[in-house]
């Protein structure tokens, strides 16, 4: 049965690197991004996999296993709130806490520059010296428990250092453990290591706030490009220092903002930056990154074609997945565009024909991943998830 | 308020560790070496607060 | 006369100390602050028109919104920004299990710069206060938000909501944030897919003109 597993495992291992790699694999791959659906389907509430990992792992390989997922992510419920409890970060809701016990953990960005985690005037010093900027200034800010140096230290700053680091390392190990769970027991890769965040959106999501830098990209462009500058050498190494060793698994950019802004803003603040982690993790490296698109990226396609041959995969949310076909498909690998409004409204039938013409179109000379365009949330009906596994399995193979 | 800038990778850089020493007697590599791989783990917990948590 | 536009034409090229001077200006000089006011409008409407032609952008909406609102607050600094006669009512929300503001508050201010009066009911909405808040305010228009998938079973509760409280057929309902799309606003039996801010503006000036 062991033996069973582990041909299973290298067979779908094979499977999903030559796909990510742009080639003909023997089938084309299922490697869903599943966050709520999984929870919905084994039978847990929002709150039980979003408090306890052990719980969102269990869920994971239930899915796995039910539907023959190929690879998939071991936690897309990324938030483990346990962590957000001991360190103390006031920026999210957590199903059970603020939110219903059934709704999944929200970011909630403060809205004006009272409530900003950075302030307008603190470019220089995050510019100066990012990782201390960090902990000296943007974390007293952002977790109820932290005190900024020179403030007197209390009993509670101490703790949430130390139980900081210690939930880190527990879920981080935990995470081993599961990814070991789901090759023993259902033969299933785990499919990312690494996260790579655009500068420019870690700017506009966790330091500056969207509303903020909307202004600062006015009022102050110059200290807006030399924060982006600053963060790119530690956002790379934050992706190298937890990708896969084994150089197998892809490290993934979650896209935010970069669409919301200008050509001319894309180009200055956002691209530049971006492309050269991207560009250094392939080629000093040899690690491909999953470009997660979140939104419509088409109109910044012929950007994203510049980044070198098999560097990333291109993951097409609600751009036109034909069109990324037509314009990158021979440099990179494709994955999912089978819209989730379609999952959530439409019928088993019109799942399958949809999968049928992607993988028929996008699919038809390799180089592509199945999934849904966003991550599959509990709206997703478990019929249209097992359709989209049987179109998989009927017509997928080359 | 003591100004380190540390590089990515690292929180208080070996360079920085080595001169507290008053004197090494031993293996300084060994030393180096354990104080590097902490080293890495913390810039990690620093840097996944901000993107991944 | 050339003068007269100079305030429009600082705003539409997103020129906050200029805009900022001008009014001072017109102020300190006694000038005609109803015609600082519709030039501020004017250049707001010229945003949102290239806004659709995807010659502006969010960030933009959301620079000349503070820009207006600075203006204003030299101009009156007692009292917030009123533009004469309400165009209408509309209530907004995220709906209920959502916490997402920045679609909503945007929208919010469009209308509020286009002359509507807004009930902004803030986030993770509850069907029962959306149908309250209708009913209180008479608000012919309601807009749902939202950023996530699961979301569409609270847009679908909510109308559910509307409809058993017998206030369907007096209120349009428009659904809009990033998942949205016209098979959403089909199955959940809204009226109208706002498919970004200056359209949602756009269907509340519709509704209130018909």
């Amino acid at each position: 049965m062991a033996e069973d597993m582990d041909k299973l495992y290298s067979e779908r291992l094979k499977r999903y690197i030559t796909a990510n790699r742009n080639e003909k694999p023997d089938r084309v791959p299922i490697r869903p991004f599943a966050a709520e659906f999984t929870s919905k389907y084994a039978g847990f509430t929002s709150q039980e996999v979003t408090h306890d990992f052990e719980k969102a792992f269990e869920a994971v390989r239930k899915c796995a296993k039910d539907f023959s997922w190929d690879a998939t992510v071991v936690n897309m419920i990324y938030v483990w709130s346990g962590l957000v409890d001991h360190f103390g970060q006031k920026y999210y809701k957590i199903p059970g806490i603020e939110l219903d016990p059934n709704v999944g953990f929200q970011y909630f960005e403060p809205a004006d520059e009272e409530g900003a985690f950075m302030k307008e005037d603190e470019y220089d010093e995050l510019i100066d010296s990012p990782t201390e900027f960090l902990t000296n200034v943007w974390m007293p800010r952002i977790s109820n428990n932290i005190v900024a140096p020179g403030q007197p230290n209390t009993y509670r700053n101490n703790m949430a250092w130390l139980k900081g680091g210690l939930s880190l390392m527990a879920y981080g190990g935990a995470i081993g453990g599961a990814n070991e769970k789901l090759k023993s027991e259902c033969g299933t890769v785990s499919c990312i290591s690494g996260p790579i965040k655009a500068p420019f959106d870690i700017l506009a999501d966790k330091l500056r706030g969207f509303r903020q830098v909307s202004l600062d990209v006015y009022r102050q462009p110059d200290k807006v490009q030399k924060a982006c500058e600053a963060l790119m050498p530690y956002l790379y190494m934050n992706a190298k220092v937890a990708s896969d060793p084994s150089k197998q698994v892809p490290v993934s950019v979650w896209l935010h903002r970069g669409t919301m802004f200008s050509k001319d803003m894309y180009e200055r603040f956002f691209w530049p930056t971006l492309k050269e982690i991207i560009i250094k993790l392939w080629k000093e490296d040899g690690i491909q990154t999953i470009w997660y698109a979140e939104g419509n990226w088409d109109k910044w396609l012929k950007y994203t074609a510049q980044l070198p041959e098999k560097s990333i995969i291109y993951h097409s949310d609600k751009g036109d997945i034909f069109e990324v076909h037509k314009q990158v498909g021979e440099k990179f690998a494709i994955s999912g565009g089978i819209p989730n409004d379609l999952l959530a409204f439409g019928t088993p039938q019109e799942v399958r024909e949809y999968c049928k013409k992607v993988i028929q179109t996008v699919g038809k000379d390799g180089g592509y991943l199945m999934d849904a365009s966003a991550i599959i949330q509990s709206d997703a009906k478990i019929e249209n998830m097992r359709a989209m596994t049987e179109a998989t399995l009927e017509y997928g193979i080359y | 308020m003591e100004n380190i800038r540390p590089k990515a990778g690292e929180v208080i850089p070996w360079e920085i560790h080595e001169k507290e020493y008053e004197k090494i007697l031993g293996d300084k590599e060994l030393l180096k070496q354990q104080w590097q791989n902490i080293e890495t783990i913390a810039f990690r917990f620093i840097w996944s607060i901000l993107t991944d948590f | 006369m050339e003068e007269n536009r100079a305030i429009y034409e600082a705003l539409v090229k997103f020129n906050e100390k200029e805009v900022k001077r001008l009014v001072n200006k017109v102020k300190e000089e006694g000038g005609p602050l109803e015609d600082v006011m519709n030039q501020l409008q004017d250049a707001l409407i010229e945003i949102g028109n290239r806004f659709e032609r995807e010659e502006c952008f969010v960030p933009d909406l959301i620079y000349s919104g503070v820009i207006m609102k600075e203006a204003v607050a030299i101009l009156d600094p007692m009292s917030s920004y009123k533009s004469g006669a309400s165009k209408g009512k509309v209530v907004l929300g995220t709906v209920y299990g959502d916490v997402h503001d920045i679609g909503k508050d945007l929208v919010a201010m469009l209308l509020a710069n286009s002359g509507f009066e807004v009930i902004d009911l803030g986030t993770n909405v509850e069907p029962a206060k959306f149908v309250s808040a209708i009913k209180e305010s008479g608000a012919k228009v309601v807009g749902l938000s939202c950023l996530l998938t699961i979301s569409f079973k609270a847009i679908a509760d909510t109308v559910k909501a509307i409809k058993e409280a017998g206030i369907r057929k007096s209120v349009s309902i428009m659904a809009g944030g990033a998942p949205v799309t016209e098979l959403v606003v089909e199955k959940t039996g809204c009226d109208y897919y706002g498919k970004d801010a200056v359209s949602g503006v756009k269907f509340a000036l519709s509704v209130y003109e018909k």
